[in-house]
């Protein structure tokens, strides 16, 4: 059945089933961060409650794509869905990296929260089970349990409840994909953050940075 | 049904919307053309039952007389092979015929025996109508698939039941037939007859000189005699998170349909229509749609008129688009304006009427006022003629008027009765992708189509 931009199955080719919207149309990504995943209306990137029927977002910055599909790349939401088997063998370390942290506090300058380096942080091995991985922080209100969990003490106060994904490819690769987060995500070191919602390809020994001071390094079979 | 008209739907819109805008209105016009023309043909198959107020009051003025002949001449344009009876209506309807409880086929012998019958009638008793509706719909019960239509002709009120038991009967009547009602004389409710007559889809007239029943009469029987299809109904999809505001009927009368939606899908509701013969109607929409972005495109309601077999027998889109650009999201839709001061033309003069009748002069000056510029506006010369005649106009401008002291009753309603009847807006291009299109008919012909379908009586009220 064809599929709206927006994700939706609809019978009729000329316009969705669903939310009318013509299914040729191309959507300005540019101007709307998303879609209300309950009535379809676009939202803005700093919205916090659909404009038209009033439902609440998940993170203000965060598209809503209709659930039942993985559309125009957007991840998806953490939900009950067919699970995605995700090559062997890979490992996410996480650790509280000084010289990731000195670089936040020196981007920040004199303004800089009183951000604390945790004193004791040990490293966490963190084997990527799933196709589908989020780092983010655990939030039992809002049901969010993301696999790579940065509210686990010490809790990296920089960390959005979803921050970003890995996502498994069929050629047993991974991409990396920021979801919009408030504080951004850098890799390896780099100043310049990813652009959200745009996944890159990362490998053995990538190093992710989150939040205040997380450094996620990826490893096959063992790594460092 | 080999004959089916060729339906044919057109949307009269301005699809652009300003950002953050969210009402899309539509004039959504639904046109039939039956093979052959609209002459009464060999038509679809047909049950026809004639209900004459037999009550004492209309042995006065010579209106059981004028009943009786506008009977006969309406039972003889039935053709052969329609199903049809004559009931008299009292305290307690009876049947004149034939004389069991049932329909006969039409032809030269029955129609004879049925003008004789009517003849004989005479006038006694009371005024019951929930009761002589309820004869008529188990009359026409039998006859699923037919268009099934009712003339119901009263002279009063329904004074010899309860209006509960009026409502309850409109209830069970609603949905198997067509009933179309007329009002002879001045001693009938105005807001009774509108009730059945909207309730069952049908038409409502005065008649305030019995002389003009029969051609009424007659014309109505022709109007039924032409309808080819019965049971149709307008289905309305919007999209999710979208509401029907509201969904009326503009031509040939103000009908506000909206609250008979029955659902029909998730995103779908149906609203019946009747039947249809060759002729033309008006609806229109208002669908409150999600606001989307500029630049964005969208279907806010896709209209289709369905048999009762599901067939769709035509549609028509009704599209939105957001853009920053003013000179095309302020422009007005000439016949949506022109509809939407119809729709509040009605409203102004009932509520005017209602004032005038409960005393309060200052709204019903206020109101009828309103009605005076708004029925200028329109061009709807009728309503303005009526008006003239229960408010004396100032100023038309302003619609500064003085309530009329010594209205005659049949004035005030007609008035009142025909405040619903509306102008058809003239296309200025024909063809189906029109966009602004549409001029108000200044012409003074009112209600042109209503008077093919609803078949009014020859003579304006009181003129």
């Amino acid at each position: 059945m064809p599929v709206c931009p927006i994700g939706h199955r609809s019978e009729d080719a000329e316009y969705c089933d669903v939310c009318g919207r013509p299914m040729d149309a191309t959507i300005p990504a540019s101007t709307i961060a998303g879609f209300c995943r309950n009535c379809g209306a676009a939202r803005t990137p700093d919205a916090r409650f659909c404009e038209s029927c009033g439902t609440r977002f998940e993170d203000p910055r965060r598209p809503e794509p209709d659930a039942s599909t993985g559309h125009r790349g957007i991840p998806r939401i953490p939900g009950p869905r067919p699970p995605v088997s995700a090559p062997q063998g890979w490992v996410a370390v996480v650790n509280a990296d000084r010289a990731y942290y000195n670089s936040v506090i020196a981007e920040l300058g004199p303004d800089a929260p009183d951000l604390e380096f945790p004193p004791y942080c040990p490293e966490r091995r963190i084997p990527l089970r799933d196709g589908e991985v989020w780092i983010g922080r655990r939030s039992a209100s809002r049901g969010i349990a993301p696999a790579i969990d940065l509210g686990e003490p010490p809790a990296d106060p920089g960390v959005s409840h979803l921050h970003a994904v890995l996502n498994a490819r069929a050629d047993g690769t991974w991409t990396l994909t920021d979801h919009g987060a408030r504080n951004g995500t850098t890799m390896n070191g780099e100043v310049e953050p990813l652009k959200a919602m745009v996944p890159v390809p990362v490998g053995d020994g990538d190093r992710i940075h989150v939040g205040a001071w997380t450094t996620i390094t990826l490893t096959r079979r063992g790594g460092p | 049904m080999s004959d089916l008209p060729e339906f044919r739907i057109s949307v009269d819109q301005n699809p652009y919307l300003p950002d953050g805008g969210r009402d899309m209105h539509a004039i959504v016009s639904v046109e039939a053309r039956a093979p052959g023309g609209a002459g009464t043909g060999t038509g679809a198959e047909a049950a026809e039952v004639i209900v004459i107020d037999t009550s004492g009051s209309m042995s006065f003025g010579g209106k059981m007389a004028a009943a009786k002949r506008a009977a006969v001449t309406a039972v003889d344009v039935l053709r052969d092979g329609v199903h049809f009876a004559v009931v008299a209506g009292a305290n307690r309807p009876r049947m004149i015929f034939p004389q069991g409880e049932r329909l006969v086929r039409a032809d030269e012998r029955t129609r004879q025996s049925a003008a004789r019958a009517v003849r004989r009638l005479d006038a006694a008793g009371g005024t019951a109508i929930g009761s002589w509706l309820r004869l008529a719909d188990r009359l026409l019960a039998g006859h699923d698939g037919a268009v099934r239509h009712a003339i119901l002709l009263t002279d009063g009120k329904n004074q010899h039941e309860s209006a509960d038991e009026l409502d309850a009967a409109l209830r069970q009547c609603e949905g198997r037939f067509v009933c179309d009602a007329r009002g002879v004389g001045t001693d009938w409710e105005v807001a009774e007859l509108r009730k059945i007559a909207s309730a069952l889809l049908g038409g409502f007239l005065d008649v305030p000189d019995p002389a003009d029943l029969e051609a009424d009469f007659r014309a109505m029987a022709r109007a039924a005699m032409g309808k080819r299809v019965a049971d149709v109904a307008l289905r309305v999809w919007t999209p999710q998170a979208a509401e029907l505001r509201f969904l009326k009927q503009m031509v040939p009368a103000v009908e506000d349909l909206t609250a008979r939606r029955v659902a029909s899908g998730e995103r779908t509701g149906d609203y019946p229509v009747g039947a249809w013969g060759s002729e033309a109607r008006e609806y229109h929409l208002c669908v409150r749609v999600p606001a989307g972005g500029i630049g964005q495109r969208m279907r806010a309601a896709w209209v289709k008129l369905v048999a009762p077999d599901g067939a769709v027998l035509a549609s028509g889109n009704v599209l939105a688009e957001w853009t920053d650009d003013e000179a095309r999201s302020t422009r007005i839709n000439r016949r949506v304006a022109h509809h939407t001061g119809q729709s509040e033309l009605a409203e102004a003069v009932r509520e005017g009427l209602e004032a005038r009748r409960a005393g309060d002069e200052e709204t019903a000056t206020r109101r009828l006022g309103r009605a005076v510029v708004l029925a200028r506006e329109v061009g709807n010369e009728q309503i303005a003629g009526l008006l003239d005649r229960v408010v004396e106009v100032v100023d038309g401008e302003s619609g500064t008027v003085r309530l009329r002291s010594g209205v005659a009753k049949a004035d005030e309603m007609a008035l009142d009765t025909r405040s619903v009847r509306t102008v058809r807006t003239v296309r200025t291009r024909p063809g189906p992708a029109r966009d602004h299109v549409s001029e108000p008919d200044q012409s003074g012909r009112s209600d042109e189509a209503g008077r093919a379908e609803q078949a009014g009586p020859p003579g304006e009220a009181g003129s």
